[in-house]
């Protein structure tokens, strides 16, 4: 906890309760009438449902559909950080942090504003790469987490991000040593009450983590949280230390809300990828851009 | 000695070496298509870059051609393989002065196949045993087919175990009962043999036969990363892992050839149409699947495909009629039979069937490789 953000760094900005207040009226008001008070509940992006989390036999959550239904999960919020030099900046204003509360190294501060200033049109995610972090479940077309406790795993799927899959090893093992940085990093997980909390590292670079265009290195670790509060939400909540890109580790998340009844589809994002000609003009596709 | 490129136009010491090659059952696809064996050349150059990046690595180097640096993109095997081969990026340092033999792009662009690459030293570099996948497979633990607590056979590991199913050089793609020599993608020896490799139809066999002639270089797994759906999947030598998920009444199919995608067979009795929010107006790459238990082999029936890949390696192709029947069944631990049935009144006479056995990897991870990894 030591390379965790100060506490300074957060109270010298405005407040975050004030810039949410607003925004929480209504779920607030919402959960004053349930009369629910698990702490997990008293916060922005509770989606309403009188329905609990289900669960499995054993007790633990259920991060899928009850038995005999449908249903998956996608973001309702979308960014890490509020950024008021984000090319998109009224879409991150209800973010948990703002980008000054970030204890970001001026490089990468630099390297944001540029791909900004781009308007995102450098993102590897267009190119229809992989992205590991949060990043794979940002898109709106949604993701499963598939609990496999007889296997010690789980798996979480998704529709975009090149539609593929990523495993959590449940089985107590820890990071090997020598990992080759890949896409998804090598993740272990554990159950914390009814929190899933799964630590990575061993990312590459050649992805963003998230559609903040944040850059991360190789030594970046997260620590991600999945809490189903309801039947209908589920908390993201991350921790990003990188000591490559951060003097600090600093916290965000978001909320992701419950497609009841559906089922994921597939989606192919190289069936017809013109975005990076169209985003950087002809004969331009191939060239490199951080 | 100062670096030097020494173009040897058709060189008839590097013709064994590439037929060797392709003899091996790793690439991905037929190296051919993008490079011409009628062009074999040879570098010495340093080292300005490793890219360790799927579908194949690449070692760039600076090769002096008169008098300026002229960097070259070589080509190797997949990192998967490499890496089963025991190479790293680590192998191999930036600025180090290596040589190179192969054979060049068709494009003229500064790209060439690497048949052979050795240090300064003369010691052979990233390497790839033609018997890899027999050594990797020889000292497996024999076994009986694990199964489930109501005798149902394990698509996957055992209780506590991890492993992966992989595809050999014997996951060729023709008609049973057809013998028809061809190499480990799928590219005939003798192109007049392409008629008996299934029951065209005379459009479809002309398509077939221009693909094999043109060694495959139209292939949208190769050129886009379009994904293996249908039987090609299973042709990956790295190929897929079943999660069976009996809960939810579903397996999930994860690949790791082509883009690392995932497929749902659904086991829960539906019927085959408006699923995957599709329908006959909406085919995919993967189709839409559902699946029975008949006995101890899984038979999965899939409709829905849409036009855009390739259904097998070399060139076989389909249309949106495909109706397909596979059938898995583990015969032993380290063993699923592989059945498939090829119902397309659209591109062949009649159905036809072909098989043949993915091999069990214990204690190993589904790698994780991307077709798009270093695609611009």
């Amino acid at each position: 906890m030591s390379r965790h953000a100060p506490a300074n760094t957060v109270t010298k900005r405005k407040s975050s309760m004030r810039r949410y207040l607003p925004r929480m009226a209504p779920a607030l008001v919402a959960l004053l009438m349930l009369s629910v008070t698990a702490p997990a509940q008293q916060r922005p992006g509770l989606i309403e449902d009188e329905r609990p989390a289900p669960r499995h036999e054993d007790g633990r959550i259920n991060f899928g559909p009850p038995p005999g239904e449908a249903g998956y999960w996608s973001r309702r919020t979308s960014n890490l950080v509020e950024n008021p030099d984000s090319y998109q900046a009224s879409a991150t204003r209800n973010s948990p942090i703002h980008i000054d509360d970030v204890p970001i190294q001026p490089w990468a501060k630099a390297l944001t504003n540029f791909r900004h200033d781009l308007a995102l049109a450098s993102e590897p995610y267009t190119r229809c790469k992989p992205a590991g972090g949060p990043r794979q479940i940002m898109s709106p077309y949604g993701f499963e987490i598939v609990d496999l406790p007889e296997l010690q795993r789980v798996h979480i799927i998704t529709t975009s991000n090149s539609m593929t899959w990523r495993v959590i090893f449940m089985d107590g093992r820890r990071h090997p040593q020598n990992l080759r940085p890949s896409y998804f990093g090598h993740s272990i997980g554990h159950w914390e009450g009814d929190t899933l909390v799964v630590d990575t590292v061993g990312f590459n670079e050649k992805s963003w983590f998230s559609r903040d265009a944040l850059p991360t290195t190789s030594q970046l670790h997260l620590t991600e949280r999945y809490t189903r509060p309801n039947f209908s939400t589920l908390f993201y909540d991350v921790t990003i230390d990188d000591p490559g890109a951060y003097d600090a580790a600093w916290d965000s998340g978001f909320v992701v809300g419950w497609n009841e009844g559906a089922e994921l589809f597939e989606y192919v994002c190289q069936e017809n990828n013109i975005s990076p000609e169209s985003m950087l003009g002809d004969g331009r596709i191939n060239d490199i851009t951080p | 000695m100062p670096d030097s490129q020494l173009r040897v136009g058709l060189c008839a010491s590097l013709i064994p070496v590439f037929t060797l090659m392709t003899a091996s059952v790793l690439a991905h696809h037929p190296i051919l298509a993008k490079f011409d064996d009628s062009q074999a050349v040879s570098f010495q150059g340093r080292v300005t870059a490793i890219d360790w990046s799927s579908p194949h690595a690449h070692v760039y180097i600076n090769v002096m051609e008169d008098g300026e640096p002229v960097n070259w993109a070589i080509e190797l095997e997949s990192p998967v393989i490499l890496e089963w081969s025991g190479w790293g990026p680590e192998s191999l340092s930036v600025g180090e002065s290596i040589r190179v033999s192969g054979i060049a792009a068709r494009n003229g662009s500064h790209q060439a196949w690497s048949s052979a690459m050795t240090r300064q030293n003369g010691s052979a570099i990233f390497t790839v045993p033609d018997d890899l996948i027999e050594t990797k497979l020889a000292n497996r633990p024999a076994g009986t087919v694990p199964r489930w607590p109501d005798n149902q056979p394990r698509l996957g590991p055992p209780p506590g175990a991890t492993g992966f199913w992989l595809a050999t050089a014997a996951s060729l793609m023709v008609e049973a009962g057809v013998q028809v020599p061809m190499d480990a993608y799928g590219m005939l020896e003798d192109i007049d043999d392409a008629a008996r490799v299934a029951p065209f139809m005379d459009w479809s066999r002309e398509l077939y036969t221009r693909r094999q002639a043109a060694h495959g270089s139209d292939d949208p797994l190769f050129l886009k990363c379009i994904p293996p759906g249908g039987p090609r999947q299973f042709q990956s030598p790295h190929a897929v892992q079943f999660v069976e998920e009996r809960s939810r009444e579903r397996i999930i199919l994860l690949m790791s050839g082509g883009n690392g995608n995932w497929r749902t067979l659904y086991t829960d009795g539906r019927a085959a149409v408006n699923q995957i929010s599709g329908n006959d107006d909406n085919p995919v790459f993967y189709g839409r699947s559902t699946a029975i238990w008949e006995g101890d082999t899984l038979v999965v029936n899939t409709t829905g495909f849409n036009e855009s890949f390739w259904f097998a390696n070399g060139g076989l192709l389909h249309t949106r009629l495909l109706d397909l029947t596979e059938r898995f069944t583990r015969r032993d631990l380290n063993t699923l039979h592989y059945q498939v049935t090829v119902n397309d009144p659209g591109a062949y006479t009649r159905p036809w069937t072909s098989s043949w056995d993915l091999q069990w990897v214990p204690g190993e991870e589904l790698p994780e490789s991307y077709c798009q990894d270093n695609r611009q």
